[in-house]
C-alpha cells in the first residue's frame, strides 16, 4: 500500500495558492525528503495530509485512508513544527497520555528510545529546554513504531550527537519496511538520510527524483545545496 | 521613556477599554431609557435626606440612580476588570509570550521599559475614563433626563482612581513576578472582595469598610456630594505605589524563561495538604482528566468562594442582620430589588437569592463554563497542541464531546458544591427555608452555567478563536441579564421571554420554586447550542 497518494491536491488561502496541483506518491520502506524555503508550501502538504486543513480540490489518501478518517492514526506518527506540549506535566506524563491515547505502547521500546535520545522525562515540559522538549516529541511519534512518520522539522534544538541519533532512528524505520516523511530545511540531514527528494516551489512540486538521480543529473560532486540553489537560481 | 514601547504598549490595551467603556456607555444610555418606563413616583415622595442615601442628587429625576447602577456597580466592576487585564499583561503578558525576551534585546534598561509601559496603561486607562466621563455628560440630553446636582466629573474621578489602583496592582504583581495569572487573580480578588465588603460591612457597622478601597471609589457617593480628596489621593497615591514598586523589581529580577511554576509555589507544593491542592494543573492519564485539570486552581478558588463564602456564610449573615434588615428594605422598593435580580431581602430566602444568586453566582459559574469550554478546544489550538492531539486515533468530534462533558461536570461540580454551602449555612443558622427550592434554585444555576458554556464552546470551537467564545458568551451574559433584570423593573417581565436570565431569574425560584418551563428553556438552548457548535467544528481547517 502507498504510505502517502496525493493526486492534483490544492489549497488556497483565499485567493493565494499555497499548493497547486500536487500528485505525490510516497512509497513504504523509504525515506522521502520533502524540500523548500519558508513558504514554499511544505506545512501546507503535511497540514492537509493530516486533515488539519480542506483541500481546496484535489484528493489526498495516507496509509490508504482520507486524512480526516480517524483509525489510520494508529499507524501513524506526526511530528509538528514549532512542537507544542502541556507545560504542566513532566515529560513521563505526555509520553503516558499520549500512549494512552493510542490504547496502550510497548513500554520497554519507549525505554530504549529514552535512553538513545537521552531524554529528561522526570521534568516539568515547561521547563525544559527547547532541544529536550522536542526529544519528547520525538520519541511520542516513534514510540509505537508507526508505519509512517511525518515529521516537520524535527531536529529543531537537537545536539549534533542526538542528530545522529535521530538519523540513525530514520534509516532504521526505512529499514523496517515503513515509511518517513521528512520535511527539513537542514540539507545535509536530508542528504544524509532520503531515498527520494521532493523539492516544493511557490506551492507547486517542481522535482521528485532519487537521490542518485539528482546527483548525476547536476554533475559529478554535486551535492543536495547545489541542486536546491539550482532550483531557485531565479528566486534568488 | 521609549516613544516605540509607549506605542506598543498604547496598542496591546486600547481596544479592550474602548470596548468596555462603550458598552457601558451604552448600557449606561439604555438603562437611563429604561427608569424613564419604570414608576418611580415612590421617590418624588421622598425627603431629600433620603433620597440623598439612595444616590439621588438634589433636583436631579430619580432616573439618575441608572448611573449608580451602571457606573458605580456592574459597570464599575466591568471597568476596573479590564483596566486589570490591561495592567496584568503589560509587563508579565510579553513575558508569558516571550516578547519580553526579544524587546529588551534592544538597548533600553529595564526601568525605562517598565516606566513606559506604566505610562502607557496609566494614558490607556484615563483614556477610557475620559471616554465614558464624555458618554456620560451626554446620556442624559439624549434621553431628556435632567442631572440637578449631580456631580458626574466627581463620579468618573473616583471610578477612574479605582481602575488605576487595580490596574496598577496588577501591574506591579506582574512586573515584580513575570506572573500574569497571579497578577490579574490578586487584583481581581482585591477588587471583589473590596466590592463585597463596602457592601455588607457598612451594614454591620458604620465606618467598618473605611480600610478597603472600594469605599474610596464610592462609599462617599460621589455622584451626590462630589469628589472626596482623600479617597482620590489614597486610589492615586496606592497606583503610584503599585507601579513604582513594579518597576523597581522588575528592574532588578531575572526573567522567566519556562511556562509553569514558580519558586514561591513550589516551596507551597511541599506542604502535606496544600501541596496536593496546589500541584500543577493540566495533566491527566486520558483527554477528560487532562481537560478537567487543565483549569483546576480557577474551580476551586470559585468553588471555595461562591459556596464557602457566598453560600455558607450568608445564612449566618442573615440571622446576624436580620432585625436591621426590616428598615433598610424599607428604601429599596421592588423595582430597585429587580434590578439586583428580584426577590424579597426581608425573607431568609429572598436575602439568599439576592445576595448569591442574583448576580455572584451567575458570574461565577458563567466564568468556570466559559473557561473550560473554550480551553478544550479553541484553547488548544491557540497553544498549538490541537494538531498533535488528533494525530492520534481520536477524532474531531470526541474532542469537542469531551470538552462538553468537561464543562458540564466542572459546573456541576461548583453547584453541588455551592447546595451544600447554602444547606450548611441555613441549618447552622436554623433559618425557614425550604431546601427543595434552595435544591431547584441551584439546578437552574447549573443549566444557565451550561448554556453559557455551550455558548462559548459553539462559538470557540466553531471559528477556532478562544477569544470569539469568551467575548461571545460575556456580552450575550451582559445584554441579557440587563435586558431580563430591566424589564423586571418595568414590571414587563413578559417581555423578557428571550433572555436565559428571565428563565433562570423568574420566581424567585428561592421562594417559590421552580415551574417547567424554566428548566426545559435552558437545558433546550444549551443542548441546541452544542449541537450547533459540531458540525461547524467538524468542517473547518485548524488556524
Amino acid at each position: 500500500m502507498t504510505a502517502i497518494q496525493a493526486r492534483k491536491l490544492t489549497k488556497h488561502y483565499g485567493s493565494f495558492p499555497a499548493l497547486v496541483d500536487l500528485d505525490l506518491d510516497v512509497e513504504p520502506g523509504e525515506v522521502f525528503g520533502f524540500l523548500g524555503p519558508n513558504g514554499a508550501g511544505k506545512s501546507t502538504t503535511i497540514r492537509v495530509l493530516m486533515g488539519e486543513l480542506n483541500p481546496t480540490s484535489g484528493a489526498a489518501t495516507v496509509l490508504g485512508a482520507p486524512p480526516r478518517e480517524v483509525e489510520h492514526r494508529r499507524r501513524l506518527g506526526y511530528l509538528p513544527a514549532d512542537l507544542a506540549l502541556w507545560p504542566a506535566m513532566t515529560g513521563k506524563e505526555t509520553l503516558k497520555f499520549f500512549a494512552n491515547l493510542r490504547g496502550g505502547v510497548d513500554w520497554g521500546y519507549v525505554d530504549q528510545l529514552i535512553e538513545r535520545l537521552k531524554a529528561t522525562v522526570d521534568k516539568r515540559v515547561g521547563e525544559l529546554s527547547s532541544g529536550n522538549r522536542q526529544k519528547i516529541g520525538l520519541i511520542a511519534t516513534f514510540m509505537h513504531q508507526p508505519e509512517l512518520l511525518l515529521l516537520d522539522e524535527p531536529n529543531a534544538g537537537l545536539d549534533p550527537l542526538i542528530q545522529h541519533e535521530f538519523w540513525a532512528m530514520m534509516r532504521e524505520v526505512a529499514d523496517d519496511g515503513r515509511t518517513v516523511f521528512l520535511s527539513s530545511h537542514t540539507l545535509s540531514e536530508v542528504e544524509r538520510v532520503a531515498d527520494r527528494v521532493g523539492i516544493i516551489r511557490k506551492g507547486r512540486l517542481v522535482a521528485v527524483e532519487q537521490m542518485s538521480v539528482l546527483r548525476e543529473r547536476h554533475g559529478q560532486g554535486a551535492d543536495l545545496e547545489d541542486i536546491f540553489l539550482a532550483y531557485y537560481q531565479d528566486e534568488k | 521613556m521609549n516613544a516605540a514601547i509607549l506605542r506598543r504598549g498604547l496598542a496591546d490595551g486600547w481596544r479592550g477599554l474602548t470596548i468596555a467603556s462603550a458598552s457601558i456607555a451604552a448600557m449606561l444610555l439604555l438603562a437611563l431609557w429604561m427608569y424613564q418606563d419604570i414608576d418611580l413616583t415612590i421617590y418624588q415622595a421622598m425627603p431629600e435626606a433620603v433620597l440623598k442615601l439612595m444616590g439621588v442628587p438634589a433636583d436631579a429625576d430619580p432616573a439618575i440612580m441608572a448611573y449608580s447602577n451602571m457606573l458605580s456597580a456592574f459597570g464599575a466592576l466591568a471597568f476596573c476588570g479590564v483596566a486589570i487585564a490591561v495592567g496584568a499583561h503589560a509587563v508579565a503578558g510579553e513575558e508569558a509570550s516571550r516578547t519580553l525576551h526579544i524587546t529588551l534585546g534592544a538597548p533600553i534598561s529595564r526601568v525605562g521599559y517598565a516606566a513606559t509601559k506604566a505610562l502607557a496603561f496609566t494614558l490607556l486607562v484615563v483614556g477610557a475614563g475620559a471616554l465614558l466621563w464624555g458618554a456620560a455628560e451626554v446620556a442624559p440630553h439624549l434621553v431628556g433626563i435632567g442631572t440637578g446636582d449631580a456631580h458626574l466629573f466627581a463620579l468618573m474621578l473616583h471610578l477612574t482612581g479605582a481602575a488605576l489602583f487595580h490596574g496598577a496592582l496588577a501591574f506591579g504583581v506582574g512586573a515584580a513576578t513575570g506572573r500574569k495569572g497571579l497578577a490579574g487573580g490578586v487584583a481581581a480578588g482585591v477588587m471583589l472582595l473590596g466590592w463585597l465588603a463596602a457592601g455588607l460591612l457598612p451594614m454591620w457597622k458604620e465606618g467598618a469598610a473605611d480600610w478597603v478601597p472600594w469605599t474610596w471609589f464610592e462609599g462617599t457617593k460621589p455622584l451626590v456630594n462630589g469628589i472626596d480628596g482623600g479617597h482620590v489621593a489614597l486610589l492615586l497615591g496606592g497606583a503610584l505605589l503599585f507601579l513604582a514598586v513594579g518597576v523597581a523589581v522588575f528592574s532588578r529580577r531575572e526573567l522567566r524563561l519556562h511556562q509553569g511554576g514558580a519558586p514561591v509555589l513550589a516551596r507551597f507544593r511541599e506542604l502535606p495538604v496544600v501541596g496536593k491542592l496546589l500541584a500543577p494543573t493540566g495533566s491527566g492519564g486520558s483527554l477528560f482528566t487532562l481537560r478537567l485539570s487543565a483549569n483546576r486552581t480557577l474551580l476551586v478558588i470559585v468553588s471555595v468562594l461562591l459556596a464557602g463564602v457566598m453560600g455558607f456564610s450568608m445564612g449566618p449573615m442573615y440571622a446576624f442582620l436580620a432585625d436591621k434588615l426590616g428598615s433598610f428594605v424599607q428604601g429599596f422598593p421592588p423595582t430597585m430589588l429587580a434590578m439586583f435580580g428580584g426577590g424579597d431581602l426581608s425573607s431568609p430566602a429572598g436575602f439568599l437569592h439576592l445576595e448569591t444568586m442574583g448576580m455572584a453566582a451567575p458570574v461565577a459559574v458563567i466564568i468556570v463554563a466559559v473557561a473550560y469550554a473554550t480551553a478544550g478546544v479553541a484553547g488548544e489550538e491557540k497553544h498549538r497542541r490541537l494538531s498533535i492531539l488528533l494525530a492520534h486515533p481520536i477524532s474531531r468530534a470526541r474532542v469537542y464531546w469531551t470538552t462538553a462533558a468537561v464543562m458540564a461536570v466542572a459546573v456541576l461540580i461548583v453547584g453541588v458544591l455551592l447546595f451544600a454551602g447554602f444547606a450548611a449555612g441555613i441549618l447552622l443558622s436554623n433559618l425557614d427555608v425550604d431546601l427543595g427550592f434552595i435544591a431547584q434554585g441551584v439546578g437552574l444555576l447549573v443549566l444557565l452555567g451550561w448554556l453559557f458554556g455551550a455558548l462559548a464552546l459553539a462559538v470557540s470551537a466553531g471559528t477556532g478563536g478562544s477569544g470569539a467564545g469568551v467575548w461571545t458568551a460575556t456580552g450575550v451574559a451582559v445584554v441579557t441579564y440587563f435586558g431580563a433584570t430591566l424589564l423586571a423593573a418595568a414590571e414587563r417581565s413578559e417581555w423578557a421571554w428571550w433572555s436565559p436570565f428571565h428563565a433562570y431569574l423568574y420566581g424567585p425560584p428561592f421562594q417559590q420554586g421552580v415551574e417547567w418551563w424554566q428548566p426545559t428553556w435552558l437545558a433546550v438552548g444549551a443542548v441546541g447550542l452544542v449541537l450547533a457548535g459540531l458540525p461547524l467544528f467538524l468542517r473547518r481547517d485548524l488556524r
